[in-house]
């Protein structure tokens, strides 16, 4: 299930012979501000071995020079009932060999929550490691009018205690001139007691040793409660946050990414003119500076979905959105905090499966992963513009509605409903390898998180983007290029054809049909031939592989060959060549309804899977959403040309 | 549901490997010392042999563990013992039977002012000294700047009682005497109540 | 060892707590789920039926003897946010109807 092999080695982060030290704490409470103080921007993701939950390590200067730095997932407790918190209770427990224990530990405990915190801490220092308590949020305890002694909390804990706020450079500078020598922290002299009750009462006798006067209610969190939760208020406000959360990914990206593709088509252009030799322009023009222009032309998107989403989290509103949104998710078997990803994945299933990270339950973040390339991304758009000019005439209407954006609006509720259904049936399938994961998540009172965590997760998602599933679309592009455009025809073949070799688009055309996708697409044809598909079909069905709005332009190639003025008319006149429809039009009603529904369900996009593989951790589940889609999309397209064949 | 077991936590003693400072509920016990009797739950892990030695200090017991023993094997037994044995208070019978409850509230107010407080004052050039217990009332006396000082009375008084207090709930009063007044350090009857020079 | 019985159909009633039988002993027992918006109780067990869920929701916070309060419904009337140990928590009604407690007057 794992691409790692032997011992959990990151990639990236040399491991050998430092010291490593895990940061461990509950959700909400600074761990991961400052992991990223301590570490900057040398951290790396990865995977722990064998489960889908993504490793972060990084390198952080000590007085005694660097160590290995590493953010556990975070956890309310070490009796684990998710896979992320089997591996925080796997990694603090020294007999457990399926992960590295790490050399020390620091704390974090939210300042504001510290009752509740103390009980994690009580486990924590059961663990046979040296701790340093990190005490979190002391700045907004003093304004609620909480109170904390930091040194009677230390002599009550028994381990180092100092406070840090938001990476505060002189707390960080004492932080690390601590951490270079993890030997000589105090260790408890007793361990905190196991069983629930008597933890209470040390957690009681702690908090009073220490002066802990817990924090009034914050009052800037009730009054803004009660207008963003409130029935009716804060539906509206939702609904208001998410229509500019999907139109700012939506239309806010959509400019740059038009220049991006302008740029990388200008680039293309320039090399193909100034490169004498056909096939190496073509290589280099179409395979790998198209390559690299399909994957950064995605980082508009996953760059400003990460910072709203960042934003969203980090003030606060997420777990108020999806409190709102709870009992709809549930339908779906999912949990509120789901409905993001799935909203962000109308825009692109990359940015909304890469925001399923929000997600505490690996279950549901699997679940909401095999949704999220149902929704209709921004890519289906120009094949569904394509394929409904061609099945449905622009003025015919349905009583008032145009018929066209009808037809547009079925297929974006056929997409939500069947993500909905598809999430649903992988949450119930996860359900039967254990018990659900109870539901519970805390409404942390709203902040202004820092403009460099925000940054930093921006760049964090657009770097891992780039790196790892950049190389598999860059790889794939390139791939599909050559079947696409091998073996190169030549002058003698193309004169033998009739082919003016002059005329590039049908060139073009020419070694399109006698490639090696040609061959594939006429190898598959069996399958396809149900859905009525023909070769000329099943040729763009296969490159759209690559991106699904590559279909619009190798159809364009193929037609462009019969009429080079009017590809759309060229195809609506395309004929079956062979076969018992032979001499029959090739996209009939039933055909063009079939392709729809195909184009609705199968996952024909490299970089989905790719992001997939990335944030499953291995090749499983992008393997079996491409089979459960592929088999969906077939069957689904084969009712929908025998609905509307019977209907027309 | 059983009456819940009294909230502690154990502290090191610095220099004293051996030896943990069980912090617990103030006014659980109104002695100090080591008691002549301790009941039953600690007397018999004294007899076993797993504790050597028990000393109550205001608000914390200290215990300390036979060599053989390590805290982080015998600490959840130890625990359930004290918080047995804190919920009889009346089975730790005091050495000597002179007054044990005030004997508490003066070391918890030696302790005090030895501690933080006595500190503060010690930094701005003063210091506190411990006058009289009796009845639930603290006499401390101002020396060096604190006599005079306008910062002093009220605030430091203040501070001192709510120190005192999360040690030994029972008191009720610090007061302030000033360095020349004549003193009964047996009853403590005669004290002036709140005089500061201006 | 469960306690989620009978408390779902009678979410309208008028009492603060609806009262659950548990077991054969015809004890009365209150349920989270079952306190009123703005009304405040305390914990007296949590129950479920994996042991490690009743465990979490301990280890949230809802330890036998801590006050908890009812602060907020979802427009759907579930989940719903506590006020428990010094924050706030949202529970889905099956989580609240683990949570056994003692209405506060």
């Amino acid at each position: 299930m794992s691409d790692h092999c032997g011992p959990a080695e990151p990639a990236g982060v040399a491991v050998a012979g430092r010291r490593r030290i895990a940061l461990v704490g509950s959700p909400n409470s600074g761990k991961t501000t400052l992991f990223n103080a301590l570490t900057g921007l040398r951290a790396k993701t990865g995977n722990y071995p064998g489960v889908t939950v993504t490793r972060y390590q990084g390198v952080a200067e000590t007085a005694l020079g660097p160590v290995v730095l590493e953010d556990l997932p975070g956890t309310y407790s070490l009796t684990a009932i998710s896979p992320d918190e089997r591996i925080v209770a796997g990694v603090l427990d020294p007999a457990d060999d399926s992960q590295d224990t790490p050399d020390a530990l620091i704390l974090t405990l939210d300042a504001t929550t510290l009752r509740r915190s103390l009980r994690l801490a009580a486990q924590v220092l059961r663990a046979d490691l040296p701790v340093c308590v990190v005490v979190t949020f002391t700045d907004e305890l003093t304004r609620r009018q909480g109170r904390l002694d930091l040194a009677a909390l230390g002599r009550a804990l028994g381990v180092p205690v100092l406070a840090v706020v938001g990476g505060r450079r002189q707390q960080l500078g004492e932080l690390r001139e601590l951490l270079g020598g993890p030997a000589t922290w105090s260790r408890p002299l007793v361990p905190p007691p196991l069983d629930a009750e008597a933890v209470s009462g040390w957690v009681d006798s702690v908090l009073a040793s220490a002066g802990y006067a817990a924090p009034e209610l914050d009052a800037r969190t009730r009054r803004l409660d009660a207008v963003l939760l409130h029935p009716v208020g804060g539906t509206v406000v939702f609904l208001a946050t998410m229509f500019v959360f999907f139109q700012t990914i939506f239309t806010l990206a959509a400019p740059v990414q038009g220049l991006i593709e302008t740029g990388f088509a200008a680039l293309g252009d320039q090399v193909r003119a100034s490169i004498g030799v056909d096939w190496l322009a073509g290589l280099l023009a179409d395979g790998v500076i198209g390559g690299v222009g399909g994957v950064v032309v995605f980082l508009p998107q996953i760059a400003l979905l990460f910072v709203l989403i960042s934003l969203l989290e980090g003030v606060g509103y997420l777990a108020r959105a999806a409190f709102l949104m709870d009992r709809v998710m549930a339908r779906a078997g999912l949990e509120g905090r789901a409905f993001v990803a799935l909203l962000s994945s109308f825009a692109c299933a990359i940015p909304g499966i890469m925001a399923t990270r929000t997600l505490p339950s690996t279950r549901d973040r699997i679940a909401t992963m095999m949704g999220a390339p149902l929704m209709t991304c921004s890519a289906r758009l120009p094949v569904y513009v394509l394929l409904i000019g061609l099945l449905v005439p622009s003025d015919a209407r349905v009583g008032p509605i145009g018929a066209q954006g009808l037809v547009m609006f079925g297929l974006y509720l056929g997409g939500a409903v069947s993500a909905m259904l598809t999430a649903w049936l992988f949450s119930r399938l996860g359900r039967s390898a254990g018990p659900a994961l109870p539901f519970y998540m805390e409404m942390p009172p709203y902040r202004l998180p820092s403009a460099r965590s925000v940054l930093l997760a921006v760049y964090d998602a657009c770097r891992g983007f780039l790196a790892k599933v950049g190389k598999i679309i860059l790889g794939t592009t390139v791939v599909l290029w050559l079947l696409l455009n091998l073996p190169a025809p030549s002058d003698a073949e193309l004169a033998r054809a009739g082919v003016d070799p002059a005329d590039s688009s049908a060139v073009a055309s020419y070694t399109i049909d006698h490639s090696l996708a040609a061959d594939v697409g006429r190898a598959v044809e069996p399958v396809f031939e149900p859905l009525g598909f023909d070769w000329r079909i099943n040729v763009g069905v296969l490159a759209s592989l690559s991106a699904r709005e590559v279909f619009v332009a190798t159809m364009g190639q193929v037609a462009a060959a019969t009429n080079p003025d009017d590809p759309s008319q060229a195809l609506a006149d395309l004929r079956v060549q062979d076969g018992p429809r032979a001499g029959e039009p090739l996209f009939t009603a039933p055909v063009l309804a079939a392709l729809l529904v195909f184009f609705l369900y199968a996952l024909q996009c490299m970089s989905t899977i790719a992001v997939l593989r990335r944030e499953s951790g291995s090749w499983r589940w992008p393997a079996i959403a491409f089979t459960y889609l592929f088999a969906l999309a077939w069957t689904m397209a084969l009712l929908a040309r025998v609905v509307v064949g019977a209907v027309t | 549901m059983s009456a819940p077991r009294p909230p502690v936590h154990a502290e090191a003693v610095p220099g004293r490997p051996s030896c943990a400072r069980w912090v617990v509920p103030p006014g659980s016990l109104r002695l100090v010392g080591v008691p002549e009797r301790v009941p039953a739950p600690l007397a018999r892990l004294l007899d076993e042999g797993l504790l050597v030695h028990v000393e109550v200090e205001p608000a914390a017991v200290l215990l300390e563990l036979a060599p053989a023993h390590t805290w982080a094997a015998s600490g959840d037994v130890v625990r359930g013992a004290l918080q047995d044995a804190l919920t009889d208070p009346e089975g730790w019978v005091p050495a000597d039977g002179d007054d044990p409850a005030r004997e508490h509230l003066a070391a918890a107010a030696r302790e005090v002012l030895a501690g933080e407080v006595g500190a503060y004052a010690r930094s701005h050039g003063g210091s506190l000294e411990l006058v009289a217990v009796h009845d639930g009332v603290v006499d401390v006396e101002l020396r060096g700047t604190c006599d005079g000082c306008p910062a002093a009375g009220r605030t430091l008084e203040d501070r001192v009682l709510t120190a005192i207090r999360s040690l030994d709930p029972s008191v009720t009063a610090v007061r302030s005497v000033r360095p020349d007044a004549p003193s009964d350090r047996a009853g403590g009857r005669r004290l002036l109540p709140l005089v500061f020079r201006r | 060892m469960s306690v989620m019985s009978a408390m779902s159909l009678r979410r309208h009633a008028a009492p603060v707590l609806v009262p659950a039988s548990v077991g054969p002993v015809e004890e009365r027992v209150a349920t989270l789920s079952a306190l009123r918006c703005g009304a405040a109780g305390t914990v007296t067990g949590v129950v479920a039926d994996d042991p490690a869920v009743a465990q979490r929701l301990v280890d949230l916070g809802f330890v036998p003897g801590t006050p908890v309060e009812t602060v907020r419904r979802a427009p759907l009337r579930d989940p719903v946010v506590y006020r428990v140990a010094g924050y706030e928590i949202a529970l889905r009604k099956a989580q609240a109807d683990c949570i056994r407690i003692a209405p506060t007057a």
